[in-house]
This record gives C-alpha cells, sequence and structure tokens, in this order.
C-alpha cells in the first residue's frame, strides 16, 4: 500500500503541531522554538506533513527537569533496593543517605563513558547532575580506571555505573572491557542504572555478564519502535502500516538526500527510537530527529 | 506606555477585582434595570461571561464607595450592595459527619452572618475610606454595639472589636469543621438574619448619612449552593424587607429547588423578580461591544482617546445611558470605528479574496470537474471558472453538484450574469443563498482559516450577546499586531482576525471540559454535533448551506436527557430557541443552535440560517456515547442529509 | 513540623505470587471497578484477616464503613493493635484519609499501602474514527469539588494562597477546579508522573494541559515519578519547605495518580494543625468501569511515622 494520509489527517496534523507548539511554549519540552519550525518545515507534502506529525505524536522527550525526576526517583527507590543488604536500613531513601554522608560504605559512583565521548557526556554528565540535584558527597564518586585498584585494595565493594540510557548495550559491553572493570572479582557487587532503558540493551549486556545488575527508572522496548506495529496501530494511520510508513521513511531520506553521517536510517542497532533528552539524543533514536547538517535540520540535540 | 496589544487580556470579572468602578461601563439597558429602587428580590440570570458577577460587584460597596469615585450625591448612601461568593468548595462542608441537619442548618446560617456582618462593617470603610469621606460622613469610631452582646456576650463594643470578632468566629468555624472528630469548640452560631439585621438597625441608629439606607446582598454562584442551603436563601429572599433584601445571581437553570426550609415556596412576580441578563442585551449589544473596545484600549494607552470616538467618562456615568442609547449620530461614529479597526470582507469581497488564492481555485476545479463528470458532460471545467465574476464561478461549483439544473443551463446563466443580462444568480438568488456556503466549503479542507470570520459585525455574532466571548476574541485579534503599531492608524488583517477567530474558538471549546458536573459529557456533545455540521459544511453541492442548529425530530427526552439539554443551557453551550418553522406535529418546540462562538474552531458557519433534525437517541448519544457510537451517529446524520442529491459526498483532502 | 519525618519502604512485583505479600490483620478495600481493582481485592483478601470495605460520600460527606455510617471513631477501634494494609487502586482519597487518621489515633506505627498498575488505559492511544478522534474524549463520570471534614479550607479575600495540582490524563479535572469556586491564585504550579507507568503515556497528559497551563498561567511545572508514594511526598515537602515562609496557605488538589493521591493524604495529615496552613482541594472522581485493563505491576508501600 502506498503511504496516503487517512480521512481527517488535516486536523491530526494540525492538532500535533498544536499541542507540541504548547509544549515548547510552556517548556514542558525545552526545545528551542526555532528548533521545532525549522524541523517541521520541512516536511512539505501531505504526506510528509503527516509523517512529520506521527514523528512528533510519538516523540518520547525527556526535558533537564523531568531527567532529574527520572533520575531522583531512581537513587531514591528502585536502586536503593537493588543494592540489598550492602545497604543497610528499612527505607527507600538510605542509599542517598550514605552517599550525603562522610562515612564511607564502601559504594561507589562510576560514570560510564563511551569510547569516543568527551567527558562532558552521558555518564559524567549525569553523575553531575544528580550529584547537585541530590546534594551528593563527591567523595564516593570515582572513575572508570579507578575500579581495578578500588577492587583489589577493597576499598569498595559496590560500583554503581551511572549513565544516562542504555540502548542496545554495547557501548557499555565496550566501556566494561575497555576499562578493565575486574567484573568477575569475588564479593563484589556491580550494578548498572542507566536513568532510562532498552530491553534489548539489558539483554545485550547480560548476555556478555551476566553477574552484571541492571536497574532503571523508564524501560523502553520493541514497542517504542517507531516502525513497530503497536506504534501505528496507535495512530490514526487509517490503511497505513508500518511496513509502509518504513518504506515511505526510507524513501523520504533518499529523495531528499539526506545526509545520515554514515548513520543507519533507524538508529544504531535498529531499535527505531523515538526518544531524545534535553542535554543529547541516543543514537538509537532516528536520525531524523538529530542528524543537523546541510541536508537537514535537526529537531533533537545530538 | 502600556502594550495595546494586551488591553484585552483580562475578560473576567474574577480577575478585576471587588472595585470595578472604572473599568466598568454602564450597559445600555442599565436605567431600566431598577435596581436601586427594588422594592422586591432581585434574581439575575445569565451565562457565564455576560456579565453577571461585574454587574454585582459595581453595585457593591467596592465599587459605588470606591475611593476612585471623587463625589458621591448623598442619595448613593440610600442604596449599599453587599456581595456573596457562594464557595462551593468549603460550604459543601457544611453537611454530615455524625452530626444533625439541624446543627449545620445552624452552621451554615452562622456562616452567612459572620460574612454578611463583616461586609456590613467593610461598607462602612468603604464609605469612610479617605479622610475627606471621613469629615464628610465619619462616626465609625464612635459606633457602639453593645446590643449584639445578647447574640453572644464575648463580642465587642467598638467597630473593630466587633468585626475582629466574627472574623475569629469564622475562622472557630471552620477549625471546628477541620476538627468535628476530636471534639473541636464549636462557635456560638449566630443566626444570620436577626444578627445581620440588628447590626444594620445599631449602624442605622447612629450614624445619620445612613437612616434611610438599604442593604442588598448579592449572592453570587447561587446554583453551586446545597439544596438546604438554597432553601434557607429561598426563605431569606421571601421575607426579606427593608432595610435588608436578598437578591442571587444564577446560572440559567440554577435554582434547584423552590422551596423553603419552612412549608411555602418562593415564585417569580410575587416574591421576586428576575432580570434575565442575555435577554436584555439583545437590543444593543453591538454598540456596547464596540464602546467597550474602545474604552478599553482608552484604559491601556490614553493616547488612543485622540482617535476614538468614546469619551470613557461618559462610558461610566449612568446618566449618560440614554444619550448613547438615543443618539443615532454617536451610534454610526462608534460602529464606524469599530469596524474599521476590525474590517470585514464583503460577501463580494470574499469571492474576491477566494479567487486569488490558487489552492482554492484548485479545489473548485475539482469540484467543477466532479460535478461534469457525475452529469457526463464533457464541457471544459475552466468555463465555469470566470475571472470576471468570482461570486458566480464559486457557486457554479456548488450547483453543478446538485441534480438540477444541467451544466449547459448554469454555464448560459454564468455568461448571462457575465454580461449583467437577467440571470439567476440573481433572480433565483444563487449566488445569495450558496456563496458563504461555498466559500466555507473551499477553505475547510485546508490550513488556512476562511476570511468570512473576519469583522467586528461578525465577531458580535460569534459573541452572542457574551462579554467575555467578544473580548476573548478581541484579545486573539490584538495579540497578533505587531509591536510598533501606530495607533492612529491601527487596524488588524482579515487573515490575522480568521486567525485570531480560530484559536479563541478552539479555546472555548475546550473549556467545555470544565462546565460542571457533566462537563465531559457536554464537551463530547460540542465535539459530535461539530463533527457533524463540518461534514455538512463540506458537501460539495450545498444544497443545504449553514446548517448550524438542531431540533429533535423524533423520539422521548427522556430524564437524561432533559437533564443534558438544561445543563447545556445552563453552561451556554446550546442556545435554546423557540422553533422558527413548525417542522412536525407534536414534537418538543425548540430548536437549539450550538453556541457560535464554537464555529471557528469547526470552520463553519456562526449565522442561524438552516437546521438539522436530529432524533433524541442520537442526541443522547452525541452526550454520552462512546467513541464508536458518537461516530456511528455523525455517519449516519450526513448520511440523511445526502438524500438531497444523487451525487458523492467528496471528502477528500486539501494538501496545503 | 518543618520537616518530612514519615519513611517509606517500597517494593515492586510483577504478579501477586511473585510479591508473596505478609499477613495482615485488616485488608481495607473499596469497589473494584475494573481488571486490576478486582484483582487486587481478590487476592489480597487471602492475605488478611478482616476485609472492611469503605466508601466514602462526598455529598453528605459520610463514612460507610461495611455498609454502615461510622464515624473516625468506630475505625479507630478497629484498626487498635492491628496490622494494617490499605488496597488504595480501589479506594479514594477521602476513604485513604480516613484510614490514616484512624491508625494514628490508634497509636500505630506504620501501614502499608498496595496499588496496581494498569497495563493498558483505556485512555492510552486509541485509534480514531473516520470524524472523531478517541484522545479528544474523556469518558469520566461526574465529578465536584468538595470540601472533606478536616481539610477544609474557605477562600477569602484577604487569605493567600498557593495551589499544588497533581495532574493526569483529564484536563477536564483542572479546567472543572477554575470553574467552580473562579481560583485566582497567584501560585499555583502543576506537578506531572515522570517517569510514567509506561514511557510515553506521559505525552498525552502533558499535552492535554499545556494549553491551560499556559492560560491559567502557572508558575512552574513540576515532574515526579507516577508511581511512587515516596517520590510525591518528597516533591510536597520541598515545594512546601519552599514556601512556608511566606504565610499563605498551602493547597493539595491531588488529581493525578493514586500513588500521588496517597502522598497527598499523608502529607496533609502529617502538616495538619502545624504552624503552616495546608488544606486540601479535592474532586471525589467516581472511578469509571472498566477503565483500564490488566496489571502491569504490582506496588507495595510500607509508610511508618
Amino acid at each position: 500500500m502506498p503511504f496516503s494520509p487517512p480521512q481527517g489527517s488535516e486536523s491530526f496534523i494540525q492538532d500535533v503541531q498544536l499541542r507540541t507548539q504548547h509544549l515548547v511554549d510552556t517548556g514542558i519540552w525545552d526545545i528551542p522554538q526555532e528548533r521545532f519550525t525549522g524541523w517541521f518545515q520541512q516536511f512539505i507534502s501531505q504526506e510528509e506533513k503527516f509523517f512529520g506529525a506521527c514523528l512528533l505524536d510519538s516523540l518520547i522527550y525527556r526535558s533537564r527537569e523531568q531527567f532529574l525526576a527520572c533520575a531522583t526517583a531512581l537513587y531514591r527507590g528502585a536502586l536503593r533496593w537493588q543494592c540489598g543488604a550492602q545497604v543497610p536500613g528499612n527505607s527507600d531513601i538510605d542509599l542517598l543517605s550514605f552517599l550525603k554522608s562522610p562515612i564511607d560504605r564502601k559504594i561507589r559512583l562510576i560514570p560510564v563513558i563511551g569510547d569516543d565521548d568527551p567527558p562532558t557526556k552521558s555518564g559524567p554528565l549525569v553523575l553531575r547532575y544528580i550529584k547537585r540535584e541530590l546534594r551528593l558527597d563527591e567523595t564516593w564518586m570515582d572513575w572508570p580506571w579507578k575500579v581495578e585498584r578500588l577492587v583489589s585494595s577493597a576499598a569498595a565493594s559496590v560500583f554503581i555505573f551511572v549513565d544516562d540510557f542504555l540502548g542496545s548495550g554495547e557501548q557499555f559491553n565496550s566501556f566494561v572491557k575497555s576499562q578493565k572493570i575486574p567484573i568477575n572479582a569475588p564479593a563484589t557487587r556491580w550494578i548498572y542504572a542507566p536513568v532510562v532503558a532498552h530491553r534489548r540493551g539489558i539483554a545485550g549486556v547480560q548476555a556478555d555478564f551476566p553477574n552484571i545488575e541492571i536497574v532503571a527508572a523508564e524501560y523502553l522496548d520493541d514497542s517504542h519502535d517507531f516502525f513497530s506495529t503497536a506504534t501505528w496501530d496507535g495512530l490514526p494511520s487509517g490503511s497505513v502500516t508500518a511496513s509502509d510508513a518504513l518504506d515511505f521513511y526510507n524513501e523520504f531520506l533518499s529523495r531528499r538526500g539526506i545526509d545520515l553521517q554514515g548513520n543507519r536510517p533507524l538508529g544504531f542497532n535498529g531499535l527505531g527510537l523515538c526518544f531524545g533528552f534535553s542535554h543529547s539524543t541516543p543514537d538509537n533514536a532516528l536520525p531524523i530527529l538529530w542528524v543537523d547538517n546541510q541536508s537537514w535540520s535537526g529537531l533533537l540535540k545530538r | 506606555m502600556e502594550d495595546i496589544r494586551l488591553a484585552y487580556a483580562m475578560n473576567r470579572a474574577e480577575e478585576l477585582g471587588r472595585d470595578v468602578w472604572e473599568e466598568f461601563v454602564v450597559p445600555l439597558f442599565f436605567d431600566q434595570l431598577e435596581v436601586r429602587t427594588q422594592r422586591k428580590s432581585l434574581v439575575v440570570v445569565g451565562g457565564r461571561g455576560c456579565g453577571k458577577t461585574t454587574l454585582l460587584r459595581y453595585f457593591s460597596h467596592n465599587s459605588q464607595f470606591s475611593s476612585k469615585r471623587h463625589d458621591i450625591p448623598a442619595s448613593d448612601l440610600d442604596y449599599i450592595g453587599l456581595y456573596l461568593r457562594a464557595d462551593t468548595n468549603f460550604l459543601s462542608s457544611l453537611r454530615g459527619g455524625g452530626l444533625t441537619d439541624e446543627t449545620w442548618h445552624s452552621a451554615f446560617r452562622h456562616s452567612l452572618a459572620c460574612d454578611l456582618g463583616i461586609e456590613v462593617l467593610d461598607s462602612l470603610r468603604s464609605i469612610n475610606c479617605d479622610e475627606s469621606r471621613v469629615r464628610r460622613f465619619g462616626g465609625l469610631k464612635e459606633l457602639q454595639f453593645e446590643a449584639l452582646r445578647n447574640f453572644d456576650p464575648k463580642i465587642g463594643i467598638s467597630y473593630e472589636a466587633v468585626r475582629s470578632y466574627l472574623v475569629g468566629s469564622r475562622d472557630q468555624l471552620l477549625t471546628w469543621i477541620n476538627n468535628l472528630e476530636s471534639g473541636g469548640l464549636k462557635p456560638v452560631f449566630l443566626p444570620a438574619e436577626q444578627f445581620v439585621k440588628r447590626l444594620i438597625q445599631l449602624v442605622r441608629d447612629q450614624l445619620p448619612y445612613l437612616r434611610n439606607s438599604l442593604f442588598a446582598v448579592f449572592i453570587d454562584e447561587y446554583e453551586n449552593l446545597h439544596d438546604y442551603q438554597q432553601r434557607m436563601i429561598n426563605g431569606l429572599i421571601k421575607h426579606g424587607e427593608p432595610p435588608l433584601v436578598f437578591n442571587i445571581a444564577m446560572k440559567r437553570h440554577g435554582m434547584q429547588v423552590r422551596g423553603t426550609l419552612g412549608n411555602e415556596s418562593i415564585q417569580a412576580v410575587s416574591d421576586y423578580r428576575q432580570i434575565d441578563l442575555e435577554e436584555r442585551w439583545e437590543t444593543n449589544f453591538s454598540l456596547f461591544a464596540a464602546e467597550l473596545l474602545f474604552f478599553r484600549l482608552i484604559e491601556k494607552q490614553r493616547e488612543v482617546a485622540a482617535y476614538v470616538p468614546i469619551d470613557p467618562t461618559v462610558l461610566r456615568d449612568i446618566s449618560k445611558v440614554p444619550d448613547r442609547r438615543d443618539n443615532t449620530g454617536y451610534q454610526e461614529r462608534v460602529l464606524g470605528a469599530a469596524r474599521k479597526l476590525l474590517p470585514r470582507l464583503t460577501e463580494a469581497d470574499l469571492a474576491t479574496t477566494a479567487f486569488s488564492n490558487s489552492r482554492i481555485l484548485e479545489r473548485l476545479h475539482k469540484n467543477i470537474q466532479q460535478g461534469l463528470n457525475a452529469w457526463n458532460s464533457n464541457i471544459d471545467p475552466a468555463k465555469f471558472i470566470r475571472r470576471e465574476a468570482p461570486d458566480a464561478s464559486l457557486v457554479s461549483g456548488a450547483l453543478l453538484n446538485r441534480n438540477r439544473e444541467r451544466p449547459e443551463t448554469i454555464l448560459e446563466e454564468l455568461e448571462k450574469y457575465i454580461l449583467k443580462e437577467s440571470n439567476r444568480f440573481d433572480s433565483s438568488e444563487w449566488i445569495k443563498n450558496n456563496l458563504v456556503g461555498v466559500v466555507l466549503q473551499l477553505y475547510a479542507t485546508g490550513q488556512t482559516p476562511c476570511p468570512f470570520f473576519a469583522g467586528f459585525e461578525n465577531f458580535v455574532l460569534m459573541a452572542h450577546e457574551n462579554i467575555r466571548q467578544f473580548l476573548e476574541l478581541v484579545h486573539q485579534a490584538f495579540v497578533r499586531l505587531p509591536a510598533d503599531i501606530d495607533v492612529g492608524t491601527v487596524l488588524i488583517h482579515i487573515e490575522d482576525q480568521a486567525e485570531a477567530v480560530r484559536t479563541a474558538s478552539s479555546s472555548f471549546v475546550r473549556e467545555v471540559r470544565g462546565c460542571g458536573t457533566f462537563a465531559n459529557q457536554l464537551h463530547g456533545m460540542v465535539l459530535t454535533l461539530g463533527a457533524t455540521l463540518k461534514v455538512k459544511h463540506q458537501q460539495v453541492s450545498q444544497s443545504e448551506p449553514e446548517i448550524t442548529h438542531f431540533y429533535i425530530q423524533r423520539g422521548d427526552i427522556d430524564d437524561d436527557l432533559d437533564m443534558y439539554l438544561r445543563e447545556s443551557v445552563k453552561w451556554s453551550v446550546l442556545f435554546e430557541e423557540p422553533e422558527t418553522k413548525k417542522k412536525s406535529m407534536g414534537a418538543k418546540t425548540f430548536e437549539y443552535v450550538l453556541n457560535p462562538v464554537f464555529a471557528g474552531h469547526f470552520q463553519i458557519s456562526f449565522r442561524k440560517k438552516r437546521s438539522l433534525p436530529i432524533s433524541a437517541n442520537d442526541l443522547k448519544i452525541m452526550f454520552t456515547g462512546d467513541v464508536k457510537s458518537r461516530d456511528a451517529v455523525v455517519k449516519a446524520l450526513i448520511g440523511e442529509g445526502r438524500s438531497a442529491s444523487n451525487l458523492e459526498l467528496d471528502l477528500s483532502l486539501g494538501d496545503d | 513540623m518543618t520537616e518530612p519525618t514519615f519513611k517509606f519502604r517500597t517494593s515492586t512485583y510483577e504478579s501477586f505470587a511473585q510479591a508473596k505479600p505478609h499477613e495482615t490483620d485488616i485488608l481495607f478495600v473499596g469497589v473494584g471497578v475494573d481488571d486490576r481493582g478486582s484483582q487486587a481485592i481478590n487476592e489480597l483478601s487471602s492475605t488478611s484477616g478482616t476485609v472492611v470495605e469503605l466508601l466514602y460520600d462526598p455529598e453528605k460527606n459520610e463514612l460507610v464503613v461495611n455498609g454502615a455510617i461510622q464515624g473516625l471513631r468506630a475505625l479507630v477501634n478497629l484498626v487498635r493493635g492491628k496490622k494494617v494494609r490499605v488496597e488504595s487502586t480501589t479506594l479514594g482519597l477521602a476513604e485513604i484519609i480516613r484510614v490514616i487518621q484512624a491508625s494514628k489515633s490508634a497509636g500505630l506505627q506504620e501501614i502499608e499501602f498496595t496499588y496496581l498498575e494498569p497495563k493498558t488505559y483505556t485512555q492510552g492511544k486509541s485509534p480514531v474514527g473516520t470524524y472523531l478522534n478517541a484522545r479528544d474524549f474523556e469518558l469520566t463520570e461526574n465529578r465536584v469539588f468538595r470540601a472533606i471534614h478536616g481539610f477544609a479550607h474557605q477562600r477569602m479575600a484577604d487569605t493567600k494562597e498557593c495551589y499544588i495540582f497533581f495532574l493526569g490524563y483529564e484536563v477536564s479535572r483542572l479546567l472543572q477546579a477554575f470553574e467552580q469556586p473562579d481560583l485566582q491564585v497567584e501560585e499555583k504550579y502543576a506537578v506531572f508522573g515522570v517517569p510514567p507507568f509506561v514511557s510515553g503515556w506521559e505525552t498525552n497528559a502533558l499535552a492535554n494541559h499545556a494549553a491551560d497551563l499556559k492560560r491559567l498561567d502557572f508558575r512552574a511545572i513540576h515532574y515526579c515519578a507516577a508511581n511512587s508514594v515516596r517520590e510525591a511526598y518528597l516533591k510536597l515537602w520541598a515545594i512546601y519547605s519552599r514556601l512556608r515562609n511566606e504565610h499563605l496557605t498551602l493547597v493539595i488538589s491531588p488529581l493525578g495518580t493514586k500513588p500521588q493521591t496517597v502522598a497527598s493524604a499523608l502529607f496533609l495529615i502529617e502538616t495538619k494543625g502545624g504552624p503552616y496552613p495546608t488544606a486540601l482541594y479535592y474532586d471525589h472522581p467516581q472511578r469509571k468501569q472498566g477503565r483500564s485493563s490488566d496489571v502491569r505491576l504490582w506496588h507495595f508501600y510500607k509508610v511508618n511515622w
């Protein structure tokens, strides 16, 4: 079937555009106005506009405030119980109390750093955010390359890897390897705590490192793939199916000559996510959301 | 300098505060209200936004004796308005909790006594709000209220002592309610009527300037009170007499009970006089709207005064009402200036404008082709698109899609029209009856709002005698002005107005969700009815252009439907009007008009032209059905309309 | 009362079998209107000596305990010395408030709440009809803002107030809040549930409200986890701590998720009678039949004070 907008699509487009405008106006989505306008203007025909509106309608976006709320919920809740008896006490906020106090509980926060990432990205950035938001004591934060020594000297026994996003798991796995994390050290607990995690990434990490526990504030799964049946069943797509949409997308990218800068159309590992943070966008998200070059203006910050 | 673009940002009475003296434009029916000489209680009725609260606040002491008012005639002290708003949330707590009804009746009386007592005392303060007033009136410091001690020995003697007693006692009531279980200290309950009457008597006896004063209580949002509370107020209405009378304001159908707590009931005429504000606005609303338009502008920026034909001091002056109302020269000037500020397109201009839009022409071409196909005609569609006659060309697109006139006939008439010979576009009123419908149809499928909505007169029609709706439409238009406008030559472009109407209209549709207990049902009905009318408007043949209201054709109006209709009327979502033409025997003789302020959202006509028959059952589904059954009702309703033409309903999409 | 004193222990499970909840003496339940509700009542009843059904009538301000109108005192006697679990999925705010009040009065140190997260909401993404879009409609039952004894508040010309609204899907609840008393308060904050139950569910809630938050001139928009009593409770405290020197009444309007409603109840009870007044503004919604289907997660919140 060709990709043809269904009955009522013009009001859907208008509606989504207006909703997004309101989200931008109120700062609920802290995306600059001109980025939103500029990005959406690139969809010209009715079909393109409809496709653009569907993207916006499916977009999950975490502003800075929202991201912090997610991180906070994680550190005051699920992460604390993941630590188990290593963190004594009976309250959700025990872990946080320890991380705020000057007493050494042998718990360390370690930022995840990507191979090509500058230290201003992901892990270190998240660590800075939560340190400020939750008023944590800096003493309990360390760089990944120090982990080996912390383990060998028995200076710490619980390691929490701090990150914003777990996508396919490949980056984290290569981080563990390249930083020579002594994952098999006895009496040591390894917890990976990305704020947002994709189920496929969780499986990917656990396949390589079964003794790393993973806990997140938010979970994504295959239903979050923009080109999944689940997504298109939820859109007012009429007879347009997910695969029609995918065909249209690929055709659109090539017809417009959009330079994906070497990225795959569905994002890294084909997760097809419509997802972004205000501080950065994971490469598992659709590049049409974030590539920014001569051929295309991005909506989100890479 | 203040930004005139924001002159209309505040359009709810609550945003203005209690003292509205400076902001109040005296309505043109004001001298006929006879409020200050009232003999009976008044029941002010009107939908939200029609000016009830502003009017009540104008009569209250805060405005009448406002510090902004420079000279107060002594006779104005004969009438002292006390304003009370029913705080539903709080008043609903005066019930249950294991206590008897009698206890709560006393608690409610006490609450009224405190609030009214404080209002009486505050009115004295308003009268004596500055040094010169104190010199002229005064006497508050000397007031003695010893006699109130019969109600509670703890009441102090002086003005301040009584006031702080009442404030404290009101707080104590709240504390008691919040600690019922732990046996909180119950205040000494004051009997509202006796207490306030005694207080007023003491004031009148001691302050010579108030010797003849009537204290008139205005209870706003009466419809929000509990049944027993309404009954108690009804009793006060029935037995009110100088120096203390009770008036209420409410939405239509706001009185749930007519009884009192005794065995009596209250009746219009014998016990109270009803003032229907919307009815009052029906005459001269456009003049008032124009005056208000300029009044607000001057308030925001004094410099504007030089360019506009109104004088704010005249508009604030009750005695000048007849001058405004009866002076046609003045009216023409004011209305003319408003039309200049918010210009509209004549039907001929509307046609020309539509004709200059290439997308509209494309759609017209498509409609014409579709009609020709249906007739199996091979006339070139371009022959019907004639620069010399935009209006007739546009209308041809609809005529060709009907099964009445053959394409050859229409073309012939079009040629005659162009040659200014006698033709049926004029004689059969083809243009007159169809042009607006056709233009709305052609714009409906695109994203550009239809320019038909622009114009002061159209704003007035869409506002439907509702000040808030009018102001919001104007507000949305003004915020679209550039920052550096010249106040002398300001006018708002047609396109901006049309955009403004759509924005304002959409926000009014959204707001229906806040309209009372059945808000979601009312909102659902608006969306469903709106969608039906919208699709009707999109029929290419335009055999029934501008359907904007409906009547109930068959089936019984059961209690639920009756209640939903009453709620719709109460919240001004629908207007109930006597049926213009008798359509069927035995059916209820009302027509229901969708509030025309919603027209911009659906891009449908706001003029009351044609009506649609709807069965009671379908109507009920519009209120309560799930989306699927609502959708089915829309489908059925537009299907029925199709019988007028054998041609297919074209719902294809535009592409801009 | 100047800082939060309640402690939380939150546990989350994918099923009742996985949760294996401990035995309690009394389980308070409401009426189950959907899969979640009936599942919660059925499963949890097996872990409790007594099951007590609560129903609050906001029109009459009465609490109905197992079918009979009862005062708070009866509830206090009922819970004295007992282990109490409150099934919050099926209960409204008023019933929850009364149980907490009774438990505190009876000298209990701890109670436990349960909440079952829905797998899908009928108001989540749903397809459009030919002419109508399902997400434009809200199908909730009728409701009205009514004070609850103990937390009533009278709006007066000279009182300063700050309102905190927890917001969920239904924008009509917020609009209604502003229609009824014509709320004209300077200080108002919105709190949304982020992270949401399921990523992406928040978009509708946010988008539905955005236009109105702007029009109504909200001061700020906050976020806290949709499924956490603790996060909502601490969020309230964070705002309260910042405002308490400004001599205003903090009015809480929990129109969001049930865990946020439970948190509001705890917060109001904790701060009641304290030096900085707090009050409630609530609309007592009637949960709609079949408004959600299936259960995604079982939450257990132990609260002690």
